[in-house]
């Protein structure tokens, strides 16, 4: 058991609760709720080591005064110098942060956690199915494979939200679906849609029964509400996917991201610790929906 | 190497406590506050009682303390770390459940990451302890592995034993408490007949503690049966005010909040119906039973499975102090018959 002392450069005592200086240097509005904020880190001798996470990592980001909370990272590691999170605005730190501008300071903390990659996603095919804010983890990932496109086989990403506005990162999504061997499918809850939606109607799992992707040599990454998770989880199942190909993000409330406050436990496993990214084997082996 | 036992008297314990507040040490022991036992600061060995079962409070409220700033703002938004303050500390008259409860915490709080905080705390602080000699009936630490008991010596830095109504036999267990030792100018060497009475004493407290628990087999029972509704009907006493959490002496559980330009951490408790509710509003622990349950399976099962040990010391309070006498021994010692009992009920969601 090797004591780290705090996430920064070694040698150097530092508080683990301290948290980077980063300033905004981009930000986008996704969503009437949903804003994406670029955040470039002020110290320089840091920036290599916190910049160095893969997909499925999540950071605490905060605002003096308000505190802190996680987020997964939605930007590529590919992205040098800066990460972004996408913030659902739902509580006092999401609403302030949802009143930054570009130039205002965000203190991060991390990366923490684990990380998509243990599911070894190369050579493989490729289906991503999100729902709501559970697309940002999913997003970094899918442009992480894309930046090295021909390394992956086939790409299906099933995407849900409410509504047409609740769609975030639009011309992405548009941009992928123009590449090759990569198959968009946008849904939106019934209800959600104008007279001129183009996709589909209907919540993302019953979408996904229409796809059929098969399951040889692919891997599911599932990221959503827990109810999407399971019922994906069950259909993927069901056309022949191990649960150990079946891959997800479970992301519980969490203070201190490194296994200490208590919180974020499902049985005694820690999600900050030993995830947040688990298989669907793993997750069938913890306690029930009531933990 | 044989360790110095020296056998000294009230006097000569409160001479040994104004020596170590003359090299600077801050002294922890059991006070009176209130009527009540209480661990605090003391001035003068006097302040030390030492006619009592245990304080009701423990170390931890020293080592991480209810509240305490972890980091601070500048009005340009500059962040500075602060640390505790280095204070050599002594604690004085640690039952060792409460020295295993540290032992606990320590791993804790050096898992994977180096708690800062805690460890600036921790540091070099003594633990003395003092052996029991008449446990409580609620008492059960002979039942919770590492050789615990209530004479048991290995986690502190030095141990009294008091063996009659005003000697002690001190002894140096540690580096540290061989260099404590020395402080102390009065008393004589133990001789055979000393050590002859401390185990004497031992035996007799051991014998005292009559509940048993066979950790392994109740870790396995527990494991196993995490959705019996046993689990529904022993929470059903328990009215959720976290008091069990506050004076364990190894719950460390915390939130951290901001409060104008301070970052502060603060102690929490799972038994609170937010603690962990998700943005989202989803709560995984939206009833109280399985928050009462999500504390006994920390102590019995969690703990145990990710840094190898129960993180129940036995020491009581957490019955003791409960406003409806919630009996975690009880619970778990039951939990095998219970279970089997309650095996062909669902519980109900």
């Amino acid at each position: 058991m090797t004591a780290r002392v705090g996430s920064r450069v070694d040698g150097v005592e530092e508080s683990i609760y301290k948290p980077y200086n980063g300033r905004i240097i981009w930000m986008r509005e996704e969503t009437p709720d949903i804003t994406t904020f670029r955040v470039a880190l002020e110290e320089h001798e840091v920036v290599d080591s916190f910049t160095s996470f893969k997909p499925g990592n999540f950071v605490l980001a905060s605002v003096i005064g308000y505190g802190e909370a996680p987020f997964a990272i939605s930007s590529p590691p590919s992205q040098r110098g800066s990460i972004e999170i996408s913030v659902k605005r739902l509580g006092v730190l999401t609403q302030v942060l949802h009143e930054l501008c570009v130039e205002d300071r965000i203190g991060l903390r991390g990366p923490y956690g684990n990380d998509f990659l243990r599911g070894e996603p190369k050579g493989k095919n490729l289906l991503f199915v999100a729902g709501g804010i559970g697309m940002a983890p999913i997003r970094s990932l899918i442009h992480h494979v894309l930046d090295d496109r021909k390394s992956y086989g086939e790409i299906t990403i099933l995407y849900g939200a409410k509504s047409i506005a609740d769609i975030p990162y639009k011309k992405e999504f548009k941009r992928w679906d123009r590449m090759d061997g990569v198959d968009v499918v946008l849904t939106v809850d019934p209800g959600g849609e104008t007279p001129d939606w183009d996709g589909r109607i209907g919540y993302v799992p019953n979408i996904l029964t229409e796809l059929n992707t098969s399951p040889k040599n692919c891997l599911a990454f599932v990221c959503g509400p827990q109810i999407v998770i399971k019922l994906s989880a069950q259909t993927l199942s069901n056309w022949g996917f191990k649960s150990r190909d079946i891959i997800s993000t479970l992301e519980n409330r969490m203070k201190c991201g490194i296994g200490k406050c208590g919180r974020c436990n499902v049985g005694h496993i820690y999600v900050c610790k030993h995830g947040p990214v688990f298989t669907y084997e793993e997750i069938m082996k913890m306690p029930n929906s009531d933990y | 190497m044989v360790t110095e036992k020296k056998v000294i008297d009230d006097e000569g314990l409160n001479q040994f406590v104004s020596a170590l507040i003359q090299h600077g040490y801050a002294v922890i022991a059991p006070t009176i506050k209130a009527d009540r036992v209480f661990y605090g600061v003391v001035e003068k060995g006097s302040e030390f009682v030492r006619e009592y079962s245990n304080a009701q409070n423990s170390p931890k409220d020293f080592l991480f303390p209810r509240m305490e700033e972890i980091l601070r703002f500048t009005d340009d938004e500059t962040v500075v770390e602060t640390f505790p303050k280095a204070v050599k500390r002594v604690f004085l008259g640690v039952r060792p459940c409460d020295a295993m409860a540290i032992k606990h915490l320590d791993k804790l709080f050096n898992w994977d990451y180096a708690d800062t905080h805690y460890n600036k705390r921790r540091g070099d602080a003594v633990l003395i302890g003092l052996a029991c000699n008449t446990p409580k009936s609620s008492c059960f630490c002979t039942s919770l592995g590492g050789g615990l008991g209530p004479h048991h010596k290995k986690n502190v830095d030095m141990m009294l034993t008091k063996l009659d109504r005003s000697s002690y036999l001190i002894e140096a267990v540690s580096e540290l408490g061989e260099a404590l030792i020395s402080l102390l100018e009065c008393g004589v060497l133990a001789t055979s007949s000393h050590d002859e009475k401390a185990l004497e004493l031992r035996e007799n407290a051991e014998k005292m503690i009559t509940k048993r628990l066979n950790l392994d087999e109740t870790f396995k029972v527990m494991d196993d049966n995490f959705d019996s509704a046993y689990w529904k009907t022993v929470a059903r006493k328990c009215i959720g005010c976290g008091i069990c959490t506050y004076l364990c002496p190894t719950c460390h559980c915390f939130d951290i909040q901001d409060e104008g330009l301070f970052r502060l951490r603060f102690w929490d408790s799972c038994q609170f119906a937010l603690y962990s509710k998700h943005a989202s509003g989803h709560n995984p622990r939206d009833q109280p039973h399985k928050r009462f349950r999500n504390r006994v399976y920390h102590k019995f099962v969690y703990f145990k499975k990710n840094l190898d040990e129960a993180l129940c010391v036995g020491c009581g309070r957490c019955k003791t102090y409960c406003p409806s006498k919630v009996d975690i021994f009880k619970i778990v010692s039951e939990a095998e018959a219970g279970i089997s009992e309650y095996r062909s009920v669902e519980i109900p969601k």
